[in-house]
């Protein structure tokens, strides 16, 4: 070991797969751990052996590769197979049934969909069908998750998706959203431009986002969504998105920076254009960049807060998990996140109550 | 390579507080690591006849035990577990530190090695055939197959049948046998001579202690067998033994049913069992006392006419 | 009745046998099937082509030398329960389904 960290390796890895022919044998003690705990070892399985540099591993390690592919494989086969049944349940409504996130890379066939580990399904309906598309769901089997009525009360309300619903027999989930940010928060991208851009698959009823908006959203959900529990995970499927659009589809490097002005999604850009070239070393073009900078960047000092925050929260080391910063970035993180989804008042409220039922859990709360 | 019980209880004792003894288990290696000192007589005793893999340089997982900090050392007296370094699973009584060790080696064996097909059964092996025993715990399966291992059948595994994909043979990982409550009085009375590890009541499964394999079976740890019946054991205290035909159908459905990742595996998992339960005599079998139970599995496997004679078939009509 | 059924477009099906009885994986939605002559003759009838419920019966009847009237309703109740699961569809064009069945 040269002193680098294990986060390091990974990126490493992740960067450039082809090297890994190259690695040394203790290296890769250090390495499987690593990915396994970013929750990316799938991922990186699926590289080794779509750049045909599987062979060339150590044994072991090859072993340990193949081991974590059929897992994904699994995932992708459910995503599959539950929008055949949603579509099929939605066919008598006439919705356009538009895939998010994981089914969206699945159907679509993109390398942002392999090696992933995720088999909720989310897709985006019209508000005003949310009702007739629930009835439908739950005529087939699904169920509303049981939740405490709060949190019922906050997705209905407050949020820009229903209550996970689960199928009964299958046990699989589905999320029906009808805008991509909580409608609490400071952000509104019009979920009508989001629909009338999204493009049609192959097969037919079924529909995905426009290359840009699946940037955007993935975007929206890293840096503003979530918990950045997702992390590194959610990065990489950044960096697969942005490369294969950015080589395939002619015009998307020059409308992804428009497009996300016009549904408000800038700072979110900005931060995930810059993360993904700094740790992923993803290929955006110059133009575009400045671009992005120009228009999402947040005044000074943020992002240098921010950097350091995310690099610690996106990829800890084994020993910054034992200490308190780590810890700390993620909670700061979380702070912001739920911060730009709602007013103080309201924010202050939420966490109230989530705290104390993380001490009091509810006999009303399913079990995952 | 030496193996576990040729080095003194020192040398084990750093290798355990330090970087870890590597152990040789068959188709995975482990590391197991710990600082608590009353592990080390244990280890060395169940795991003594394991070759210690120091030449590897990298193995599939990594356990180590360790007491809890701060409060939970001092006034709680817990352990706390970590699987590669991440801390694993709840923390637990320090006093139940060997099954836990047990417990998270288990964990790791059934839920990492997805290159292979892995069943939820124990596996022994008679005349160059193995036999699978598949049963929830309770089924007695434990006890059964302490009992065989301890009338001479060789040990592949007391838990789980590892299978690589495509193949008719199941992989060996002989490791210490599970046993609780009243099946270790039952062993002790079978075979006075048997070396049980020691006992620790209280855990969530009752009172459980741990048959030592073989030696024999840890040596052939990589001799794999190719099955020839599965038999579905269920303890009923005072019935009288017998054995049960049953489908192919219905003992590929249990199976999997049973399995760790069949579903995972897809067409890879389905093709995989349908070869070995292609190979199999299936049978149900009730069982009062565990005399009784191993003398009718050793007719089972003498038999020769209780092998399958019709192969099954691929497709409908 | 005058439905015609099939298999939806691009299903994986594999089967063993053994004893009598069919052992079905399919692949699309991971799913182990354990079926007895009858079922097997069903699906397997409905791969080999899109068939009609009642010559599906027929057929079906002449080959395993049963009465019509005897498995007549078994094979609808099946092939309802074979819609439910995703491994049969009606040849018509899917509409609002007339009865309020649900997955199991």
């Amino acid at each position: 070991m040269t002193g680098r960290t294990d986060r390091d390796l990974l990126l490493g890895a992740l960067r450039d797969p082809l090297c890994l022919g190259r690695l040394e044998i203790h290296a890769w003690s250090e390495l499987l751990p690593a990915a396994r705990r970013a929750g990316v070892l799938a991922r990186l399985a699926h590289l080794t052996q779509q750049r045909g540099v599987d062979d060339a591993l150590p044994p072991r390690a090859r072993q340990q590769l193949a081991a974590a592919r059929p897992l994904a494989e699994q995932h992708a086969r459910i995503l599959r197979w539950e929008v055949s049944r949603i579509r099929d349940a939605l066919s008598a409504l006439d919705v356009r049934l538009v895939l998010l996130k994981g089914a969206a890379y699945v159907l679509a066939g993109l390398p942002a969909g392999r090696g992933r580990l995720a088999s909720d399904v989310d897709v985006l309906v019209p508000r005003g069908r949310i009702a007739e598309v629930e009835r439908a769901l739950l005529a087939r089997g699904f169920r509303s998750m049981k939740l405490h009525p709060y949190d019922q009360r906050y997705y209905r309300t407050w949020s820009h998706e229903l209550p996970p619903l689960r199928h009964e027999r299958r046990r699989s989930v589905v999320d029906v959203h009808h805008t991509i940010l909580p409608l609490t928060g400071r952000v509104h991208p019009d979920p009508e431009k989001l629909l009338a851009a999204a493009e049609p698959l192959a097969e037919p009823g079924l529909w995905v986002l426009s290359p840009e908006d699946l940037v955007l959203h993935s975007a929206t959900h890293l840096f503003q969504d979530g918990d950045l529990g997702g992390g590194l995970r959610d990065l990489l499927d950044l960096d697969a998105l942005l490369r294969d659009f950015g080589e395939r589809r002619s015009g998307f490097w020059s409308q992804l920076v428009p497009r996300a002005e016009s549904l408000g999604l800038t700072r979110p850009l900005y931060y995930s254009l810059r993360f993904c070239r700094r740790l992923l070393e993803t290929p955006v073009p110059e133009s575009t960049w400045r671009a992005a900078e120009q228009a999402g960047r947040p005044p000074r000092p943020l992002p240098t807060l921010m950097d350091e925050l995310v690099l610690r929260a996106v990829c800890p080391d084994r020993d910054d998990r034992r200490t308190p910063g780590a810890q700390a970035a993620r909670v700061v993180l979380y702070a912001r996140s739920h911060w730009l989804r709602m007013p103080p008042w309201l924010l202050a409220y939420h966490l109230t109550r989530k705290a104390l039922r993380a001490w009091v859990p509810d006999r009303d709360e399913a079990k995952a | 390579m030496s193996r576990v019980r040729e080095l003194t209880a020192p040398a084990i004792a750093d290798r355990l507080r330090g970087p870890g003894l590597a152990l040789d288990l068959g188709p995975v290696v482990a590391r197991l690591g710990t600082t608590l000192p009353e592990l080390l007589d244990p280890v060395r005793l169940l795991y003594g006849g394991f070759p210690i893999a120091d030449h590897e340089p990298l193995v599939d997982f990594e356990v180590r035990i360790e007491p809890g900090r701060m409060l939970r050392r001092w006034i709680a007296r817990q352990g706390v577990a970590f699987v590669d370094g991440q801390r694993a699973f709840a923390p637990f009584p320090r006093a139940q530190a060997l099954p836990m060790l047990e417990w998270a080696v288990n964990w790791c064996t059934f839920t990492r090695p997805n290159q292979y097909l892995l069943l939820h059964s124990a596996v022994v092996e008679r005349h160059g055939r193995c036999l699978l025993l598949p049963g929830k715990p309770g089924s007695g399966k434990s006890t059964l197959t302490a009992g065989l291992v301890l009338s001479g059948w060789r040990l592949l595994s007391d838990e789980v049948a590892v299978v690589p994909p495509g193949a008719h043979h199941v992989l060996p990982v002989p490791r210490p046998v599970g046993l609780k409550d009243a099946s270790i009085q039952a062993i002790e009375r079978f075979d006075a001579g048997a070396v049980i590890g020691p006992r620790t009541p209280g855990t969530r499964k009752g009172t459980v202690a741990h048959l030592r394999p073989p030696d024999d079976s840890v040596a052939r740890r990589h001799e794999p067998a190719g099955p020839a019946w599965i038999v579905f054991p269920r303890f009923e205290a005072g019935a009288v033994t017998a054995l049960r035909p049953i489908s192919r159908p219905e003992a590929f459905l249990r199976v999997a049913h049973e399995s760790f990742n069949y579903s995972v595996l897809g067409d890879v998992g389905f093709e995989t069992l349908a070869e070995i339960v292609d190979r199999c005599s299936c049978y149900a079998m009730r069982y009062g006392d565990l005399a009784t139970a191993i003398e009718a599995l050793d007719d089972l496997v003498t038999d020769r006419s209780s092998r399958p004679a019709i192969a099954g078939s691929e497709a409908p009509r | 009745m005058g439905t015609a059924w099939r298999l939806p477009d691009g299903q994986e099906l594999r089967w063993r046998s053994w004893d009598g009885e069919y052992l079905l994986y399919h692949a699309n939605s991971g799913d182990t099937h354990r079926l007895n002559a009858v079922g097997a003759a069903v699906l397997s009838g409905i791969a080999a082509g899109s068939v009609e419920t009642a010559e599906l019966v027929e057929r079906i009847a002449r080959e395993l030398q049963l009465e019509t009237n005897a498995i007549h309703e078994a094979i609808v109740d099946l092939l309802a329960r074979f819609e439910d699961l995703g491994l049969v569809e009606p040849v018509d064009e899917p509409g609002p389904r007339a009865d309020s069945a649900r997955d199991r």
